[in-house]
């Protein structure tokens, strides 16, 4: 393989020209930068190919039981807050939209647009997981947290009368229904969770972006670890958008 | 192969091409306006979720209203809309992954119903040996 390098501007709107000086951002494997490019995109491309078959697992298990217990599910979900869930989705669509922003400012060279995008999209995520934070202590204090105190359905069956009287009659009439709600809460708080630990590792790596981009303020960067960051960013997006529905919404309200 | 930048109108088309590769970065007003119609999606997810229609038919509603929403976000803002077709195969294989184990799952757990009718199916192997070898031991303890 030859070893020559081309001049690769990091500017995209500069020259593209073809000249054989040395490339710091360029590995000594690599024919070109774009070939470099493309090597890290497919890269990146099939971890997320490994994320949405594990995602894809746990949405797949979810999906057999909610045939299952069609029933216990549709009562279930109905403890889960819509408003909480549609903020969070807003939130998270905005953080996308800021991320798109910020890779793009990282492409120009623009450091504090980037940075300024960057913060913005912790920002989101930072209200994304208090708003979490507001909908888990909920779920703590109504007693539906399942293996530890998951009481709604028994000991308060009073609070569900006031606010859903058909799921409090249809629990007394088969208790049986109880350990398969108890199930629901299991995989809301498995996939939410799952999905809230991905947020949480987007933020620290953003967060480590947005130090580099500061650290390295006049100075040409390579672009492709912020776009890659981005991918990221936008595959936890897409996790939620199959979340939000298919855990708050379907089963009528 | 550059290619083309004239895949619409949205994007500024500034790009470089190093060894035929060329790498669009598109306009703001082309990420305002997916965002844009990715909000008025979510709007339509919501409203859908009120009305009085079916499990299953909310569940195909939701579903497809989430499939729209996730090509818009694979296709615009991960970019994959300007990207190599290597990076389409890659894409695309993920969520061709998926609706091969939906439907091998599906295929299994839907149909167990039907099974249900003959007696005997539900066995695993491993019980079905156990009770042929004691069947077995019976019969020769009858000799």
């Amino acid at each position: 393989m030859s070893n020559t390098t081309q001049d690769l501007s990091l500017d995209p709107h500069g020259a593209h020209g073809h000249g054989a000086h040395d490339n710091p951002h360029l590995g000594e494997q690599f024919e070109d930068i774009a070939q470099q490019y493309d090597t890290y995109t497919v890269g990146m491309w099939a971890f997320i190919v490994q994320e949405v078959m594990f995602f894809g697992g746990v949405f797949a298990a979810y999906a057999i039981y909610r045939y299952k217990y069609l029933e216990a599910f549709s009562y279930a979900h109905l403890e889960l807050d819509v408003f909480w869930g549609t903020v969070n989705t807003f939130v998270l669509l905005f953080s996308s939209f800021t991320m798109a922003l910020g890779v793009r400012a990282a492409m120009l060279q623009a450091r504090k647009a980037q940075i300024g995008f960057f913060l913005a999209t912790i920002l989101f995520a930072c209200v994304f997981m208090g708003v979490k934070y507001v909908e888990y202590s909920a779920k703590f204090d109504h007693g539906l947290i399942p293996g530890h105190n998951f009481t709604l359905y028994t000991e308060h069956l009073n609070e569900v009368r006031e606010k859903h009287p058909h799921v409090a009659e249809a629990v007394e009439k088969n208790p049986a229904l109880v350990p398969q709600m108890e199930l629901f809460f299991g995989f809301y708080f498995a996939m939410t969770g799952l999905h809230g630990l991905h947020v949480l590792i987007g933020i620290i790596v953003i967060g480590a972006l947005v130090i580099r981009a500061w650290i390295n303020k006049n100075k040409p960067l390579d672009y492709m670890p912020v776009e890659m960051v981005g991918l990221y960013w936008h595959l936890v997006d897409i996790v939620w958008i199959f979340l939000f529905p298919l855990l708050y919404l379907v089963g009528g309200h | 192969m550059a290619k083309s930048h004239s895949t619409g109108g949205h994007h500024d088309a500034a790009g470089h091409h190093d060894g035929g590769h060329a790498h669009v970065i598109p306009s703001v007003g082309f990420y305002f306006w997916t965002l844009l119609v990715l909000m008025v999606l979510l709007v339509l997810t919501v409203w859908a979720g009120y009305w009085k229609v079916s499990v299953s038919a909310g569940i195909v509603i939701a579903l497809t209203i989430a499939v729209v929403k996730a090509v818009i976000v694979i296709s615009n803002f991960m970019n994959v809309k300007f990207g190599t077709k290597q990076v389409w195969l890659w894409a695309g294989a993920g969520f061709f992954w998926l609706i091969i184990l939906f439907a091998y799952a599906f295929a299994d757990y839907v149909s167990r119903d039907h099974w249900m009718k003959y007696p005997g199916w539900e066995q695993t192997i491993s019980e079905r040996v156990t009770s042929e070898v004691s069947g077995e031991a019976k019969e020769e303890g009858s000799h």
